[in-house]
């Protein structure tokens, strides 16, 4: 088994190598599986076949921080600032860029950042209008007029007290 | 990875991983979505996170007769069956079910139960107490209902809630794998506590919620795993309250003041005081400060308005003796002149302060309030002041909800522009009451007049 001392190299979908400390790269399980397969080789190369460089680099800032946190609030208070770093992430990251890195962790099994992508993502449905839902995920309604009434009527007791965004 | 600028952001993403993200949101949020394309239009019946509340159905308005409300309710109960007879999926993180009359189906219940067990539920939660039950009131309502025999032997649950439904906590040793337990609208004595746990030994969070009977609580327990403990609105023979052993890092606590005595909680992060169930301005100042004192590791405070009031009531009237570690002050105020010399307190005691939240609301004002010394409200705020260090040093951000523009609140907030000397931001959430509103946006407008202590101060309005 690798150290925590030891290095890892991840490969982006186009090629492009990052070296990462062990102990961040062990978050993502595929990682973790592959390294355990092929165990006592020296090769220490990753391929991660469909994720691009933007996201490897993504991935790898939120785990370094984590590890990081982690390490530094042993004692208490490391959710709280974790938190806080997960607020900041998530700002730099458009919706296009949610998506493309939902895909990623979910292929790359990270658990930590895969909840924090997907309560980002279902933070832009819950309590917003289906307008506003639709518009901001360029959802294309293909209900006939009459069909969506139908629908909303069947489940009406869900939309009732929606505050529209 | 496929990065097109098409316009539809979950094209390329599967049905199993919108299914999962469906599953973060609220039950009635999933099936709020099954409307918005035809993909759409039944992912929702194959969430995970399952929150069956019989509110969404039964209107409770003055003009509802009882039969209109049993014709809600069935359709509720018949949607709920409809639901799990169709429902797809292997697992099931969480079934939460609602419901008043649970006698009314006895069939369907046993069928949740069964349903729940064969998806390997992780967290389950039954409330069977009405919403027409008032919180406060003194009368108690015994549970209608008990937890079947052979949910005992399920061993998943990582939470599990009780409200109005009797149990026989000799059982819950099956349970050892529980995390979070919460029980409402039940009597319970303080051996049911330590038995439970006792049984469940690595239980992290424990709520009540208007339990009745207990003689006082006590939880003495060395290398208890308890992290969290909520006390809301619960009767207590005695308010006195023992804890030894747990490090809590959070502790909730709304009701009657009363008599504290925490071992060492020197983990606590966050902590929740909440006195309003108090109705006269009594000698308790006291005991509050003593529960102030062993507070001392806490980072986020939140106090009430009559905390505020009888504070100032006990040992000292300007502060503790041993100040605080808090870096996030919440105040559930009415920013009342009662409450003036208690928020001064507050502001002593936090010499750390980051962060202060204003949280404006109607209070508990005591009649017959006595301040520590007499003062006139209007210039208490302005006159022979002793600032704060948090005031010059520490406090960066203000956030002040419920805004009115009252000449109270207005005398507060100056305060903090004033003489705030490194304070960053002012966030002023303006209350939304129609045509009143323009009314209240003109009298905050007065504050962006004042002479700011901090050159980087941004005041907004939302």
């Amino acid at each position: 088994m690798a150290s925590t001392d030891d290095k890892v190299i991840l490969k982006s979908s186009e090629g492009e190598c990052f070296e990462v400390d062990m102990a961040v790269a062990s978050h993502l399980q595929i990682v973790k599986s592959v390294l355990e397969d092929c165990e006592g080789s020296s090769d220490k190369v990753v391929s991660l076949f469909i994720v691009e460089a933007k996201y490897v680099a993504m991935i790898i800032e939120y785990y370094k921080n984590y590890v990081e946190l982690k390490e530094k609030h042993e004692e208490g208070g490391f959710e709280e600032k974790l938190k806080e770093f997960e607020k900041q992430f998530l700002e730099q990251i458009d919706k296009k860029e949610l998506k493309g890195l939902v895909m990623a962790v979910n292929y790359l099994n990270a658990p930590a950042l895969f909840d924090v992508v997907c309560t980002a993502i279902a933070k832009h449905i819950e309590n917003k209008s289906v307008e506003y839902v639709r518009e901001y995920f360029g959802i294309v309604n293909d209900f006939t007029a009459e069909e969506e009434a139908q629908i909303r009527e069947e489940h009406r007791w869900a939309y009732d007290g929606v505050n529209d965004d | 990875m496929d990065m097109d600028n098409n316009v539809d952001m979950f094209r390329t993403l599967s049905d199993p991983l919108l299914i999962i993200i469906l599953s973060f949101l609220p039950f009635h949020e999933a099936v709020r979505t099954c409307v918005l394309s035809k993909r759409w239009s039944h992912l929702w019946r194959e969430t995970t996170n399952l929150d069956f509340n019989e509110n969404f159905f039964v209107k409770r308005g003055a003009n509802e007769a009882e039969e209109v409300e049993k014709l809600q309710r069935n359709g509720f109960i018949s949607f709920v069956r409809q639901f799990i007879v169709n429902y797809p999926q292997k697992g099931i993180q969480r079934f939460n079910l609602a419901c008043s009359k649970p006698n009314d189906f006895p069939e369907d219940m046993q069928n949740f139960f069964s349903f729940s067990i064969s998806r390997n539920v992780r967290e389950f939660g039954l409330d069977f107490s009405c919403p027409t039950w008032r919180e406060h009131a003194l009368d108690n309502h015994d549970p209608v209902f008990e937890l079947p025999l052979h949910f005992y032997e399920y061993k998943n649950l990582k939470s599990l809630t009780l409200f109005s439904c009797s149990f026989d906590m000799h059982k819950f040793a099956n349970f050892n794998v529980l995390k979070r337990l919460s029980l409402g609208w039940i009597q319970l004595s303080v051996d049911s506590i330590k038995v439970l746990l006792k049984s469940c030994p690595i239980l992290e969070t424990l709520s009540l919620k208007k339990c009745w009977k207990m003689e006082h609580f006590e939880i003495c327990l060395p290398n208890s795993n308890l992290k969290e403990l909520v006390l809301e609105k619960c009767e207590f023979v005695q308010h006195w309250f023992l804890f030894d052993g747990p490090n809590f890092r959070v502790f909730k606590y709304s009701g009657k003041v009363g008599y504290f005595h925490m071992e060492n909680q020197s983990d606590m992060v966050e902590a929740d005081l909440d006195f309003s169930a108090e109705t006269e301005f009594g000698e308790v100042g006291t005991l509050l400060y003593d529960l102030l004192q062993e507070l001392y590791a806490v980072q986020v405070l939140t106090v009430c308005s009559v905390f505020l009031q009888l504070i100032p009531s006990g040992e000292e009237p300007f502060g503790l003796q041993s100040p605080l570690n808090v870096r996030h002050l919440n105040l559930k105020s009415a920013l009342h002149p009662n409450e003036y010399w208690g928020i001064k307190f507050m502001l002593k005691s936090c010499p750390l302060l980051e962060k202060l939240t204003i949280h404006i609301g109607p209070a508990n004002i005591f009649s017959d309030y006595e301040p520590p010394y007499d003062f006139n409200p209007r210039d208490f705020w302005s006159k022979y002041l002793i600032v704060e260090s948090c005031i010059t040093r520490t406090l960066k951000v203000v956030e002040v909800k419920g805004f009115k523009g009252t000449r109270n609140e207005l005398y507060v907030i100056a305060y903090m522009i004033q003489l705030g000397q490194v304070m960053e931001q002012l966030k002023i959430y303006i209350v939304n009451d129609g045509e009143i509103t323009t009314e209240y946006i003109q009298r905050a407008q007065v504050l962006l007049q004042l002479r700011k202590a901090s050159e980087n101060l941004r005041i907004s309005f939302c």
